[in-house]
């Protein structure tokens, strides 16, 4: 009977241990659990956030201040994945990965999506495993990087839109994603992760209140609020995981970023427009702003004429188009359709390569 | 504020003379701008170090008239080539300012204790063991006076050690959005 005591302990011990380690303790609460989880998934993204120093030159013969911002490793390779507008005019960056702190090479930006990529001689990193599918207006999004320059820590929040159009320092940034996880300076280029700790974006800034004024950031060729403490409204954005991979692959292939570029800004046509022009539902879309030297203006495109179809197939899905744009690697021409005045005009679109202005 | 309008606070900050609105000022500021902080940094050492020499707290408004005049003295305002010399005289002029702060000071410091300076006061002696012995003549005692006639001012240890005030390494960074466009344009 003492033997058959023992063996039952000794074979439920390590199964209660089990079940206390995936779904907590007897008597737990909700609240509880929630945040062992939380703090779970941000000790597991841990190790694949890295801080970034970059020296940024303040006046021509004086010594560059440093800022700090966040990044995530990439690959073992010793890609790490930040934000552009914090690395673009820096000298000399630094990484720190726990306590070891190495130099930093930048290969590339995008200043479309604001990725950046550095490459450090680093061999056990461990890069970010990034989530298969695009997340969606009410996931988790747990940001995680180097507030205030310290050690990396994490906030909790979820997603509160996607594909949002943003506008920062005058540039125009599409796709984000919006959530509520605040931010802190020095979360900037930090890892968004969903509830099971994957990569879903890139921090990458803010909205707050325009803070009191103060020239202290003008030196820095930057709007003096960038380095100014913010996050009041909890609005915070980040780069979706799907452009943060196609940039960085990009640039890690050629070693500056290489996308497509049309020179033209298109919106969904409304249901009026399109019942009033008979077009099909879900087709269409009206072109609202054609860059003067860019490649629609030399087809001859103009704002309110509507595209009809790109290279032979209906335009109905503009997210779709975009990515069909920024894939090209070499520049081609491209049949389009539009409407113009209800007239229907053919055109060749040559997609350049994106000047990165 | 700017770093000009920081810096002219930092001594006083330094000194603990700031009001509360300028504290936080400058709280704000010298956590994300480093040369200031450096600068803080070095009134703070100052300040520790003169601090050891005596004891007791300055008057209110010693650092003030002090502290303006150091800082012109060890952060000078850029001068233009052409007016190299008017930079000399400047730095004397900041090197007068601390003489006459100083004597200011001690002004103080005998009125505070009962009795204004005497001319044929004895010169004050120092031990080997480091005290200062002053002279009092008005036979008051003051707040530290030790017997009737004299005052011992001994060298003591700071009673806390300075610690510079941690802060990150550089001005972390997060830029802010400007706008939220909902109009649903793609741009490519």
């Amino acid at each position: 009977m003492k033997t058959l005591t023992i063996l039952v302990t000794l074979y439920t011990c390590p199964a209660q241990a089990e079940q206390e380690r995936t779904s907590g303790p007897a008597g737990e609460t909700t609240l509880q659990r929630l945040e062992r989880e939380i703090s779970s998934v941000i000790e597991k993204v841990r190790p694949s956030v890295v801080k970034v120093s970059a020296a940024v030159p303040v006046e021509p013969d004086k010594t560059p201040e440093w800022l700090t911002l966040s990044g995530v490793i990439y690959s073992r390779e010793g890609h790490i994945v930040t934000d552009a507008s914090g690395v673009e005019s820096a000298g000399e960056i630094k990484v720190t990965s726990g306590s070891r702190v190495f130099k930093a090479q930048h290969v590339g930006s995008d200043r479309r999506t604001g990725v950046a990529v550095l490459r450090v001689a680093a061999g056990d990193l461990k890069p970010a495993p990034f989530a298969p599918e695009a997340c969606k207006t009410g996931s988790a999004a747990i940001a995680v990087g180097n507030a205030f320059g310290g050690s990396p820590g994490g906030s909790f929040g979820t997603v509160g839109g996607v594909r949002c159009t943003i506008v920062v320092s005058g540039r125009r940034y599409d796709d984000m994603i919006q959530m509520t996880a605040p931010v802190q300076p020095g979360d900037c280029g930090g890892y968004v992760a969903d509830s099971s700790g994957r990569f879903i974006g890139l921090v990458h800034s803010v909205y707050a209140p325009d803070p009191a004024g103060g020239d202290l950031a003008e030196k820095f060729g930057k709007a003096a609020r960038d380095l100014l403490a913010t996050g009041a409204r909890n609005v915070s954005f980040a780069t979706p995981s799907d452009w943060v991979r196609f940039s960085a692959d990009r640039i890690i292939k050629h070693g500056r970023m290489v996308r497509g570029w049309a020179g033209l800004s298109a919106r969904p046509l409304d249901e009026a427009a399109r019942a009033q022009l008979g077009l099909p539902e879900g087709e269409g879309a009206e072109v609202v702003r054609v860059d003067r030297e860019g490649p629609a203006a030399r087809a001859r495109l103009a704002p309110r004429d509507v595209l009809l179809t790109f290279d032979g197939q209906p335009v109905r899905d503009l997210d779709d188009l975009q990515w069909k744009v920024a894939r090209v690697e070499q520049p081609r021409n491209v049949r389009i359709t539009y409407l113009r005045n209800r007239e229907r005009h053919e055109a060749d679109l040559r997609v350049e390569i994106d000047p990165q202005r | 504020m700017g770093c000009e309008d920081i810096r002219d606070l930092l001594a006083l900050y330094a000194g603990g003379e700031t009001h509360e609105n300028e504290r936080i000022a400058v709280e704000a500021h010298v956590g994300l701008c480093a040369a200031c902080a450096r600068e803080l940094d070095q009134y703070r050492e100052m300040r520790a170090t003169l601090g050891s020499l005596r004891e007791g707290d300055v008057p209110t408004g010693i650092w003030k008239g002090i502290w303006q005049g150091v800082r012109e003295s060890l952060f000078p305002r850029r001068a233009s080539r052409a007016l190299g010399w008017f930079d000399a005289v400047l730095r004397h002029a900041a090197v007068l300012m601390v003489g006459v702060a100083i004597g200011v000071g001690a002004y103080y410091v005998q009125r505070d204790f009962g009795g204004a300076p005497s001319a044929k006061a004895p010169l004050p002696a120092t031990n080997t063991e480091g005290t200062v012995l002053v002279s009092n003549p008005s036979g008051l005692a003051g707040g530290l006076a030790t017997d009737a006639s004299t005052f011992r001012l001994e060298l003591i240890p700071p009673t806390r050690p300075f610690v510079p005030q941690a802060r990150p390494e550089g001005n972390a960074y997060l830029p802010r959005v400007e706008s939220v466009q909902v109009d649903g344009d793609k741009d490519f």
